[in-house]
């Protein structure tokens, strides 16, 4: 990936806050001792690294290596439950603001998707790199963009929080030998209806077939598709059912230029993985394949389906730190098995 | 606090001077350690920039190179960042020897004290800006020790079969010692998820505006000095 731009900003930020004594130090047009006298106030012009563009539909190479400003009831709507790592949001908490840089990762594949067939399968960009470098924010970004956009946004911030501190698992009552994630799903649906509240009233989104929870609970043809999210959150048993038919139909309305969807999946990795800390009810680890979670989520990154786009990362860090495999490279972290043209899961895919 | 002040007039029997040394931080007093592996008549290394080029400047250097001299430790380093203050309290901090995580504790303490100056900094509207300081979190730990440090504590004293609680001075350098400890008492007693340095940053700044915990404890300690008055020239039999 390009250059540690973000570290190094980062890094210029944190310096800010160790070296300060008592006079603040910061280029920015809100400190008074910095600004310009009071006749000129409406055309103080903002410093030469923020960009003008707030908008990452608007957003060029001339951009690249400024910074932009989130908005911070996007970012609510975007990011309440994930999305923004950890570190980073506690500065955007120290600084009330969330900065992002625009960097080439983000602008080429936002330069791909304005470029695409969207009647061709949907793309997958799979974005790679070594530790810090950037995978994080650039889907952040991304998905951000999107979001302007109008796609449908389909975003799992860490997948590997699932695997490795699942809040609640229990042997699946419909499928043999599976393991559910009951409260997980359900925070899942939540974060997807927090990020598409203002789609999910569209009447365009409506279910193309029935689907049968149990003998009296079914959501017929033609309903709104929150009513699928609701049903999942109010009940607790069907919520990974829900998911599943949730994307099913996400997919299939694509298909129908119904809708257009963006998945955004960090650490993607995690689902060929061997190991998970998630027991079944005798006490026996099981792989992610065995969880019941995992298969929508791995369907839908497919090439099945067209008016989408598909953006996954891979990072070693995904892994357990016992199973880290001291690689940043795709086929190294997906695994052969994965990436070879047999498999219907595999290549093409646009490495970024 | 004239009630107060009266006592320790009666109770201080220290010398003006020798008090005034000691309440000057900045002097280095050689070390009188009584089980040091130096003789006593070596001193202290110069590993400050300013201050050795005063000693060239004055010319003190070709007297002070022919003392013997202590090795310097690793924590005395000529950096920005070095506080002679702040890397007693690390000392204090630290637990079976593991100086690196003491250091890395305290000093991840003063980056949150930092950041939540910054913070409030930011969510002042912008005429109230101007008034504001943010101040350097080892200034502030001094001044949350400084309002710390006791000025008197009860030492038991037996007379007669009985134990009593007798209020007695503490010097300066014992006060401070108790003030890092009840710091460290004070950031331990926590919840299990709670993190030492943040509720330690949050100790600090509390103390360093006269309010929260450890400064209440200072200040019961000195009630029950005031209320065990009675007992003080116990001290003296």
């Amino acid at each position: 990936m390009i250059g540690k731009s973000v570290f190094r900003a980062l890094n210029g930020k944190q310096e800010v806050v160790k070296r300060c004594s008592k006079i603040v130090i910061r280029a920015s047009s809100t400190v008074p001792q910095m600004s310009l006298p009071s006749s000129s106030e409406n055309s103080n012009p903002l410093p030469f690294f923020r960009s003008i563009q707030n908008s990452p539909s608007l957003h060029a190479s001339n951009n690249s290596g400024q910074f932009y400003t989130i908005d911070p009831s996007i970012k609510k709507q975007l990011f309440l439950y994930g999305g923004i790592p950890k570190t980073f949001d506690e500065l955007c908490n120290t600084f009330k603001e969330t900065c992002m840089m625009i960097r080439e990762p983000a602008l080429e594949i936002m330069d791909y998707m304005k470029s695409t067939n969207f009647n061709n399968a949907a793309t997958r960009y799979c974005l790679y790199g070594k530790i810090g470098t950037g995978k994080s924010m650039t889907m952040a970004h991304v998905l951000h963009y999107g979001f302007e956009n109008s796609f449908v946004i389909v975003h799992v911030p860490w997948a590997p929080y699932w695997y490795k501190f699942p809040k609640e698992y229990s042997d699946c009552p419909t499928k043999e030998g599976m393991v559910d994630l009951p409260l997980d799903a359900v925070a899942w649906l939540i974060h997807f209806k927090n990020q598409n509240s203002h789609l999910l009233a569209d009447p365009n989104l409506s279910v193309c077939q029935d689907w049968e929870w149990s003998k009296r609970e079914i959501t017929k043809k033609g309903a709104p598709l929150a009513e699928i999210v609701e049903m999942g959150i109010n009940r607790v048993k069907y919520s990974t059912n829900c998911i599943e038919a949730l994307l099913q139909e996400l997919k299939q309305l694509s298909d129908l230029k119904r809708c257009k969807t963006i998945v955004v999946i960090d650490g993607f990795n995690i689902f060929f993985s061997d190991k998970t800390k998630i027991k079944t009810a005798a006490f026996e680890k099981i792989p992610p394949k065995r969880v019941t979670i995992t298969s929508p989520f791995v369907d839908i990154t497919k090439q099945d389906w067209s008016n989408g786009a598909v953006i996954v990362s891979v990072d070693d860090l995904a892994f357990f730190r016992k199973d880290q495999r001291n690689t940043h490279y795709p086929r190294g972290l997906l695994g052969p098995e994965v990436i070879l043209p047999s498999n219907q899961f595999s290549a093409p895919q646009i490495p970024i | 606090m004239s009630s107060l002040t009266k006592l320790i007039s009666t109770l201080a029997r220290v010398s003006d001077t020798k008090l005034a040394l000691l309440n000057h931080s900045n002097v280095q007093i050689i070390s009188s350690a009584k089980m040091s592996q130096y003789p006593k008549y070596f001193i202290d290394p110069t590993f400050r920039n300013d201050e050795l080029n005063a000693l060239y400047e004055t010319g003190e250097v070709k007297e002070k190179a022919l003392v013997p001299c202590r090795a310097a430790l690793t924590e005395h380093t000529s950096s920005e960042f070095y506080s002679s203050f702040t890397r007693k309290f690390i000392n204090h901090v630290m637990r079976k020897g593991n100086k690196q995580l003491a250091r890395e504790v305290v000093e991840k303490a003063f980056e949150v004290i930092k950041k939540t100056q910054i913070q409030k900094y930011h969510s002042l509207p912008p005429e109230k800006k101007v008034d504001f300081t943010i101040r350097d979190p080892h200034e502030l730990f001094h001044q949350a020790v400084i309002n710390v440090k006791p000025i008197m504590v009860l030492t038991p004293i037996k007379r007669g079969g009985v134990r009593y609680q007798v209020p007695v001075p503490v010097d300066d350098l014992q006060a401070t010692i108790l003030a890092y400890k009840w710091f460290i008492e004070a950031s331990k007693d926590k919840e299990r998820t709670v993190r030492f340095y943040n509720k330690l940053a949050k100790e600090i700044m509390d103390a360093a505006n006269n309010t929260g915990r450890v400064v209440k404890k200072k200040l019961d300690l000195h009630k029950q000095c005031e209320a065990n008055r009675a007992y003080a020239h116990y001290r003296w039999n």
